[in-house]
């Protein structure tokens, strides 16, 4: 199908094509039927006439043969007939219907017979010149109206002796009546003689259409005659036997052929839609593979982040895992031989202590002190180590009971009594108990460690809600920091205070940032040289969920 | 009646030389005989070949074990010793410079009597452990004997 055709004529080609061949079976079958019937028709109605001109033909033989029967006995003998032919003629007329007169003719005038058929007495016999005419060839002669007013036509024989001519008088009004049948039913039938009708019957249909349904035939009458003999079939003849069936078939046709057009158009349009549908889905189709196929990618991709996540995150455990087991290493080795440094200077004290001169002592102590602040500072190291990787266990904390206890264990650690701890009551928190305690211990300590010696020692804890978080604050009236050096507070082994005047490895304040950073909290501190130090941290706000 | 023997196993000479000194200098009688790593120590204490037990073996009154040394560590020793129907009596004190409790609680899953930390004792070099030898050569009674007539079972591991 040319894509060059308009939209519409291609829905229409189907429909044009179904109806066209529809139509054109019907017609052909309506013709077919149309001819197979009229040729039966035909077949018939010649078989009809051919029987009825036959019947005719058969009545009028008899006439003659009977009046040449006669002719042959009168001419049998050289005389006129004799008196008793009457007799005989009217015997001949009663077994032979038909018959009007029955006369002999002689040749010479004024001996000429006649004699009558029942009824037809009185009628005038053959005219006589007419008859001499034929006296030496039979003829027929007609038709023409007989005395009785019927048609019919005169038979001339001669007979053989030579004294005259037989001529009978012969109505056809009986040729076309049968007593037992009639030989065409249903048909008309006239009988045409020199462009003369001789007799008709019955009323032909005025159809030219029908003319087709006309028998014409030829009957040889006798002696040269012939006459034609034409059947058609009467109005109820034509009606009865052409009946509508294959024009109603025909019109079916058409119907059918219509209604499949209408269908095959509807079937055209149906095709065209789901064409368009299929070329829509295709395109959705596409739209959707488009889609996925982002979709895909975007999956990809964030497997290919999860992946990496993954690896950076097995990267991190193995770095973590080899950051625990250099831990365990260092708190072997590095301890060791430090408790060796420290056992061997206790032994050259103990067991040497007379060989050692006099500053020799004090360099041994000096020793001493150095390796024990290694061990300190290792200590230390492993604190922080432990504080960063213990796993959080988190619950709802009692801040002000915990806060309680970490200052009387600190107080008691370091021994000291004359320390007022200020505790307003403090909200909840959300947190590992056992590293809060730690935050809680190391910044207590802090407080004693650098407020001793002040007067009226006075630790102060507040805490208030800002947020999702809870702000805790760890007040002392200690000897306080340039507060230009807070950022350095929280360093590992960062100092602000020579140690000589404040013992203490510098790991406190890191393992309390490291704690608290751990639970998503923040510390700061603020503070002045001899006006005290305050040290913040905040931690999320209880009621959380559970760990 | 031979004299006690304690079993000290470790491998860091310097600690060897302080542990002698700190028992001597605490009065400690016991002969002391020194296992050099864990390997050594199973091969004097007969638990080398398996299924074969020497005929007179040397069997401590104690064993001092450092966990981390060359060749076999101290859990295989102890272990092996635990694993022994002869040894596994003996009472054995872990000596260790690591505090990580997942060493601590191993030391005991496996059967250690006892788990000291290595570290530097003020009162002198060693003190803690003259008195640890003293506890477990001289006031603690092993179940040496019981072991024999109960058969003595392993608790399970």
């Amino acid at each position: 199908m040319s894509t060059l055709l308009p939209d519409r004529w291609r829905t229409l080609w189907l429909p044009a094509l179904v109806f066209s061949l529809g139509f054109a079976t019907a017609l052909g079958v309506w013709s077919r039927l149309i001819t197979e019937r009229r040729e039966q028709v035909l077949h018939s109605a010649r078989t009809v006439a051919a029987e009825s001109r036959a019947a005719i033909d058969a009545k009028l033989k008899r006439h003659i043969s009977a009046l040449e029967d006669l002719a042959e006995a009168w001419g049998r003998f050289d005389r006129d007939p004799l008196p008793e032919w009457a007799e005989e003629a009217n015997r001949l007329m009663q077994n032979v219907p038909g018959f009007r007169y029955v006369a002999w003719v002689s040749n010479e005038a004024g001996r000429t017979r006649v004699a009558h058929a029942a009824g037809q007495e009185g009628g005038h016999g053959p005219d006589e010149s007419v008859a001499r005419a034929h006296a030496t060839a039979p003829a027929i002669a007609g038709p023409g109206r007989l005395d009785d007013g019927s048609f019919g036509y005169d038979l001339y024989l001669p007979v053989a002796n030579g004294r005259g001519v037989l001529a009978a008088g012969v109505s056809v009004s009986g040729l076309l009546l049968h007593p037992l049948q009639d030989s065409a039913p249903g048909y008309a039938i006239s009988i045409d003689w020199g462009g003369r009708e001789v007799l008709a019957r019955g009323q032909p249909v005025r159809d030219v259409a029908l003319d087709w349904w006309r028998v014409e035939g030829e009957l040889p009458v006798a002696f040269g005659a012939v006459w034609r003999v034409v059947h058609a079939p009467t109005p109820e003849l034509a009606h009865s036997m052409l009946s509508n069936s294959p024009h109603l078939l025909l019109a079916g046709g058409l119907l059918l052929s219509a209604a499949g057009a209408l269908i095959a158009h509807q079937l055209q349009l149906a095709r065209r839609h789901a064409r368009e549908l299929a070329a829509a889905n295709q395109a959705l189709g596409a739209r959707v593979r488009e889609e996925s196929e982002s979709a895909a990618v975007l999956r990809r991709l964030s497997e290919e982040l999860e992946r990496r996540v993954a690896a950076r995150t097995r990267e991190l455990e193995g770095a973590m895992s080899e950051l625990e087991a250099f831990n365990y290493s260092v708190s072997h080795d590095l301890r060791s031989p430090l408790g060796a440094i420290l056992n061997f200077v206790a032994i050259l004290e103990e067991d040497h202590q007379q060989r050692l001169e006099h500053g020799g002592a004090e360099v041994l102590a000096r020793i001493r002190g150095s390796t024990e602040r290694a061990l300190a500072l290792l200590e230390g190291l492993l604190e922080l180590s432990r504080a960063s990787r213990a796993k959080l266990e988190l619950e709802d904390l009692d801040m002000t009971a915990l806060v309680r206890e970490a200052f009387v264990q600190a107080r008691v650690a370091r021994g000291e009594r004359d320390v007022e701890l200020a505790l307003e009551p403090l909200p909840p928190a959300r947190g590992d108990r056992a590293l809060i305690a730690d935050v809680l211990a190391n910044l207590f300590d802090n407080a004693l460690k650098y407020s001793r010696g002040c007067e009226k020692r006075r630790v102060g804890v507040s805490g208030r809600g800002e947020g999702a978080e809870i702000v805790y604050a760890v007040a002392d009236n200690g000897v306080g920091f340039d507060a230009r050096f807070a950022g350095k507070l929280f360093g590992v082994f960062e100092r602000l205070h020579p140690r000589e005047q404040f013992e203490g490895t510098g790991v406190g304040l890191a393992m309390v940032a490291r704690i608290v950073h751990r639970h998503g909290g923040r510390v700061w501190a603020e503070g002045a040289p001899q006006q005290g130090a305050c040290f913040f941290f905040s931690l999320p706000r209880a009621g959380g969920a559970a760990s | 009646m031979s004299p006690d023997v304690l079993l000290l196993i470790e491998d860091e000479l310097d600690h060897v030389d302080v542990i002698v000194r700190a028992l001597r200098k605490a009065g400690v009688e016991a002969e002391i005989l020194v296992a050099r790593d864990g390997q050594e120590a199973i091969e004097m204490l007969g638990l080398d070949l398996a299924d074969h037990e020497p005929a007179a073996p040397m069997l401590p009154r104690a064993i001092f074990l450092d966990l981390k040394m060359p060749r076999v560590d101290g859990w295989e020793v102890l272990q092996r010793v635990r694993a022994s129907r002869r040894t596994a009596a003996v009472p054995v004190v872990v000596l260790s410079a690591s505090d990580r409790p997942q060493d601590i609680q191993r030391s005991y899953a496996l059967g250690a009597n006892s788990f000291l930390l290595k570290r530097f004792d003020p009162r002198g070099p060693g003190t803690y452990l003259a008195e640890a030898a003293h506890y477990w050569l001289e006031l603690n009674q092993p179940p040496a004997s019981a072991a024999e007539k109960f058969h003595w079972r392993l608790p399970a591991h």
